[in-house]
């Protein structure tokens, strides 16, 4: 038998709770997201943790883990804990600036160049292929090196100055294909602007999309950065996880067995990233029903 | 077809010019004078001649006594003559042979390590996207090898298998204690030497293009043809090999894109394993604040992702049968 | 009302806009109040492009499309908001003309948000029930749902109560039942013929000559962006004279007949005849281009019927 009610209206709360139930319901979006905010937490938690700073020289030198130092201490006697608690954090900051520099940038370009089309997307086109083919790692490093960063939010600036050109492209097939559908063609019936009509017609039809992509540079930048950081380019006097590697190298921690000084900073990066790609796949799952039955 | 070479030469020429201005650039409209604060950062002076030798050559290099346009051209010129100018840290070598030294290092590991994470990579991945038990130990040891930054592996694999475990060496490119020749206790300590960063290298890239081609063959395999021919009755492994071949041009793009990646990949690994490749010439350019050195290694790494993007792209060409079928004047 | 005085659209297409495509040629025409012009032609004949040029979505390459006097190409901001007050359009494809993502009544809500800010939400309601009423909709079984939820048909009429929402005085139907089912379609063409009774003018395209035949006052026959017979309907359907407009017609019952036969004929019917409907009342010879640039395209051959040359011209 055939059920012959009227469907139940659907509201577009009740849509978002779906998605939502249905994201929370997903093993790998929970696990991904328990890693990132238990992390988050230890980083934000950092500064309470301890009286000191990552750099200062609070006790023996090279002591392996223990009570007073859980993760143990450098070869110059600075606390290996509360240098990672920090690295954390500033990854989370690097992370969060850069994607989303990256994916404001490219999905400005991307938007602009799909929607207006002609002359302008020529123009936006080349310069995003331009930027694509150029090894963004290695102009960062002649940028980093000359310029110089002096914080933080300045890496995040450089990083996701280079980031955003795939953004651009896949932003800018989606928005060709959705300009042509006959409901733009109403909106500006409609007399609405362009801009509003990318804004609220285009959109939120790619939403999951650019979340996905968001993530993506997120997780993207978290290694750049840290691998600029491991050159000795990251902002001074900022301790980070690729710093700690370096730090750990040049310091000959390899030979010296202090294993405890460069273990927790790349487990900490492959946490993070790890944990945003499990977390991306899971909403990929779940926006797209067709990985789902793997 | 010809447009489209057209169309991606102008790209090329634009980035190859964007990235020579802009090395070109940077040095020069820096606050302060680079000649001296690289000579000044080099520590005590210890050999004044030397130091006035230097400034005079750079001096006369930058050209501050000619326009900036002329500046320019003069730049270009020299580039042409594959002078990229005098490293100060390893002073008078130029810093054209100092790259042309490292430059077998890195290619020897870059070329082996991106090929064999392509196509095996792409095997396994295509493997994965029909066994169950293959897929389930798969993705997730892909996806912790895309989420290794490349120095920590590198940094992983040099303690373990190193240090700890003590079957390779894990600095240098040969033994200290050998000098380069011909010889068969030469190129087993270079294979040693090799082996470590070509595995680092070589794993985080394997995990992507594994875990890119599963997802891909999964599409195709859900996709309408697929099943229109399943629904036809033909053998799942002609439709496997379908979605293979349609899965594999994104595979080809997705190399060209990664190229970057992979070059700065390098560059990691080398420092780690303190390889005499350009990565390292990058690090001690930036201990040594030798900025020439610096940007002259950057600029050949750069011209050469360009052309390795080129070559990619003639590939592509080469493989995709909708171009390959425009090329014979099947469609316009 | 609206008029086209020998438009041209041109698409440049390739690389740097290399190439040139003519899509629409030297077209004129009018519609009045209360008319409902049938714009017919096969896929590809320019038909949809008029409409969306005379919409403002595409831009006009050369002559004027005006409306009541005024050449829509120069309308900026405020006045062409006026404009789409008056002039509306509805298109082909009903799930593609509302955005999947939200509800379908969003359509009113834009409207609302566009032409009627100042509107209380009593007035504003009372305004759609009026509307929806007109296109014999009920407002429970279509306020409130996403467009996946609704037919086809509804989604058309909801469409078409948008437009009355509006002060609408011409619209554009760009084959707006020919994704309907047969049972809806009479309905929806009923509709139509509601607007046109309170003076709306319709711009009606279509591939479906009985279509065109059902409703309309005044045909038009396109052929690759040219009109080729243009009159009122009942002249143009009885005494056809343009061979194609005579294929056109014929063809209706015959069902296995294809566009590829049609267009041998129609070679077959240049060799065969002499002087052609539009050169028996104008100077030159078919197939070739007129002595005078400005001699007009298109004959009178009876008071309000026009042909054009009749041999497949190479145009321009």
């Amino acid at each position: 038998m055939t059920d012959t009610r009227p469907l139940k209206p659907i509201t577009a709360d009740a849509r978002r709770a779906e998605i939502f139930r249905l994201a929370l319901g997903n093993p790998k979006v929970i696990a991904g997201l328990v890693i990132l905010a238990t992390l988050l937490a230890l980083g934000l938690a950092a500064p309470l943790l301890s009286g000191h700073g990552p750099s200062d020289y609070v006790g023996p030198r090279a002591e392996p883990p223990s009570a007073d130092f859980w993760f143990g201490t450098t070869l110059f006697g600075q606390d290996v804990f509360v240098q990672f608690a920090n690295g954390i954090r500033s990854t989370y900051v690097v992370g969060l600036l850069a994607g989303g520099i990256g994916a404001l940038v490219g999905m400005t370009v991307g938007f602009v160049a799909g929607y207006r089309g002609g002359v302008v997307d020529e123009i936006l086109s080349m310069i995003t292929n331009v930027v694509l083919v150029l090894p963004a790692f290695a102009v960062l490093i002649i940028l980093a090196a000359y310029v110089g960063i002096d914080s933080v939010v300045h890496q995040s600036v450089f990083i996701g100055a280079f980031s955003w050109p795939w953004v651009a492209r896949a932003v800018r097939a989606q928005t060709f294909s959705l300009r042509s559908r006959e409901f733009v063609d109403l909106a500006r019936l409609t007399g609405v602007r362009p801009l509003t009509i990318i804004r609220t017609e285009i959109g939120p039809n790619m939403g999951s999309y650019l979340l996905l992509v968001f993530i993506v540079l997120f997780g993207g930048s978290i290694l750049t950065a840290a691998s600029l950081d491991f050159l000795g380019l990251g902002p001074p006097g900022q301790m980070s996880l690729g710093l700690m590697m370096n730090q750990a190298l040049q310091s000959s921690a390899l030979v010296l067995g202090i294993w405890w000084w460069f273990l927790p900073p790349g487990i900490g990066i492959v946490l993070i990233v790890g944990a945003l790609y499990v977390t991306n796949i899971g909403l990929d799952d779940v926006f797209n029903p067709k990985l789902r039955k793997m | 077809m010809g447009r489209y070479f057209g169309r991606k030469s102008i790209v090329y020429a634009l980035t190859c010019i964007v990235a020579v201005t802009i090395n070109w650039l940077v040095p020069r409209f820096m606050p302060g004078d680079p000649v001296l604060q690289m000579l000044i950062s080099r520590g005590p002076d210890t050999n004044p001649e030397q130091t006035a030798v230097i400034m005079d050559y750079y001096n006369r290099l930058f050209g501050f006594d000619v326009p900036l346009w002329q500046q320019y051209l003069n730049y270009w010129g020299a580039l042409f003559k594959g002078d990229l100018g005098v490293s100060v840290w390893l002073f008078p070598t130029p810093v054209a042979d100092v790259v042309l030294r490292a430059l077998p290092y890195t290619l020897g590991l870059l070329l082996p390590a991106i090929l064999l994470s392509w196509f095996l990579g792409n095997k396994v991945g295509a493997m994965a996207a029909r066994r169950k038990w293959l897929d389930n130990s798969v993705l997730p040891v892909g996806y912790v090898l895309t989420a290794t930054p490349y120095m920590w592996l590198a940094i992983l694999l040099a303690w373990s298998l190193g240090i700890v475990a003590g079957i390779f060496p894990t600095a240098g490119g040969y033994g200290f204690d050998l000098q380069p020749a011909v010889s068969w206790e030469f190129a087993s300590s270079l294979a040693m030497h090799w082996f470590l960063p070509f595995l680092s290298l070589f794993l985080v890239a394997f995990g992507g293009w594994a875990i890119g081609m599963r997802n891909l063959v999964i599409y195709e395999l859900e996709s309408d043809y697929a099943n229109y021919l399943a629904a036809l009755g033909a053998p799942p492994r002609l439709i496997r090999r379908y979605a293979f071949r349609n899965a594999i041009l994104p595979q080809v793009t997705g190399l060209a894109l990664q190229l970057g990646v992979l070059v700065g990949g390098s560059i990691l690994t080398e420092v780690v394993f303190a390889y005499p490749g350009l990565g390292n010439l990058v690090f001690q350019a930036l201990l040594h604040r030798d900025f020439f050195l610096l940007q002259g290694v950057v600029l050949f790494i750069v011209i050469g992702v360009l052309v390795a993007n080129f070559v990619i792209d003639v590939v592509y060409v080469l493989v995709d049968p909708r171009t390959r079928a425009g090329m014979q004047g099947v469609s316009a | 009302m609206l008029r086209l005085n020998r438009v041209w659209k041109t698409y440049r297409v390739g690389a740097f806009g290399t190439r040139e495509l003519t899509a629409v040629r030297d077209v004129s025409l009018d519609v009045a109040p209360g008319e409902v012009v049938s714009l017919i032609g096969e896929s590809g004949s320019g038909k949809t492009t008029i409409g969306r040029m005379v919409l403002r979505l595409n831009s006009v390459s050369q002559g004027r499309i005006e409306f009541d006097g005024t050449d829509v190409s120069t309308l900026r901001g405020r006045a062409l908001k006026s404009y789409y007050r008056k002039v509306q359009g509805i298109f082909q494809d009903p799930y593609s003309s509302f955005n999947p993502i939200f509800k379908a009544d969003r359509v009113f809500d834009m409207v609302r948000r566009q032409f009627f800010a100042g509107t209380p939400n009593a007035t504003w309601h009372g305004k759609i029930e009026a509307a929806l009423a007109d296109v014999r909709l009920d407002p429970a079984q279509v306020l409130n749902k996403y467009p996946h939820q609704l037919s086809g048909g509804q989604l058309q009429r909801m469409l078409i109560a948008r437009a009355l929402l509006l002060d609408i005085k011409l619209l554009i139907a760009d084959e707006i039942i020919s994704m309907l089912d047969a049972s809806t379609r009479i309905d929806v063409m009923n509709l139509l013929a509601d607007l046109t009774s309170r003076g709306v003018g319709v711009l009606f395209v279509t591939h479906d000559l009985a279509l065109g035949n059902y409703l309309s006052t005044t045909t038009v026959i396109l052929r690759r962006g040219v009109i080729v017979e243009m009159g009122a309907t009942d002249k143009v359907f009885a005494n056809p004279q343009h061979p194609y407009s005579t294929h056109l017609l014929g063809s209706v019952p015959h069902l296995h007949k294809k566009w590829s036969q049609v267009e041998a004929e129609l070679a077959r019917h240049d060799a065969r005849l002499g002087p052609c409907g539009y050169h028996a009342h104008m100077p030159g010879r078919c197939g070739m281009p007129p002595h005078d640039p400005d001699q007009p395209m298109l004959a009178e051959i009876e008071p309000g019927h026009v042909v054009g040359c009749s041999y497949d011209q190479p145009l321009g």
